[in-house]
């Protein structure tokens, strides 16, 4: 489109697949009825009349903030849980008195130290993630109504 | 992003208009509201659309290098649509963002 120039951020250290990238517009046109006029109008003569409470504009970006806390707890669910699995099957070392079975590495307190912290930061940011949620839900109800 | 940014912040008819291409993956669409000075605080975001009154169109432009838009995912190659954060100017008069 004439007078945008767009380009891709490039690689970063994780998300690998999202293309953030950057835009710049110079004297760009776009008909008026462009304007999202779902919370406010802009008429022919360009006057500008509210339909609304226009807090709701800042509130898209606010239901990815929330949903990232739910994400996030959601990931390291999955890593815990590959985790937590391997260090029950994978065994090392015949320690154990009386048995000739090498000895599960969830046995060894490091191993417990590690996972027992992660465990319980899955548990609270699940919680922590659907609060969040409410909250964004319930501020959303009042908005509109 | 893109498309509950549409369906929360679109009137009935533009809903209608949008929509439908939307969904069926015909437009894809990134949320332009991060630029390189400006990140949360919408508020304080750079780019103008300002009304042509003669024409009845706005003029999109970004004045300053802070006012790039800067980070918006699927900005980069994706997209060949965007709901775009600017202050709307009117007349003279800047009305926000």
């Amino acid at each position: 489109m004439k007078g945008v120039s767009t380009g891709d951020l490039g690689p970063k250290v994780g998300y690998g697949t999202k293309d953030n990238g950057w835009a710049r517009f110079d004297h760009v046109r776009i008909p008026r009825t462009n304007l999202l006029m779902g919370y406010v109008d802009v008429d022919r003569e360009g006057n500008f009349k509210k339909k609304g409470d226009l807090r709701v504009l800042y509130t898209v970006m606010m239901m990815i903030r929330a949903g990232l806390v739910r994400v996030c707890g959601g990931n390291l669910q999955k890593a815990v849980l590959i985790a937590i699995r391997y260090s029950m099957m994978r065994r090392q070392f015949q320690t154990v008195h009386g048995s000739t079975e090498e000895r599960q590495i969830i046995d060894y307190q490091s191993q417990k130290h590690t996972f027992g912290i992660l465990l319980s930061k899955v548990f609270v940011m699940h919680v922590n993630g659907s609060y969040c949620k409410s909250i964004y839900l319930s501020m959303m109800d009042e908005i509109r109504s | 992003m893109f498309s509950s940014a549409i369906s929360g912040l679109a009137s009935e008819e533009q809903k209608a208009k949008w929509m439908p291409g939307i969904r069926r993956a015909e437009i894809m669409g990134c949320y332009a509201q991060t630029e390189l000075g400006h990140g949360s605080d919408v508020a304080s975001l750079e780019t103008t659309a300002t009304f042509d009154k003669e024409t009845d169109e706005f003029v999109v432009h970004s004045p300053t290098v802070s006012s790039t838009k800067f980070w918006p995912g699927d900005l980069g190659k994706f997209s060949s649509h965007a709901v775009l954060y600017a202050r709307m100017k009117i007349s003279g008069k800047d009305f926000g963002v």
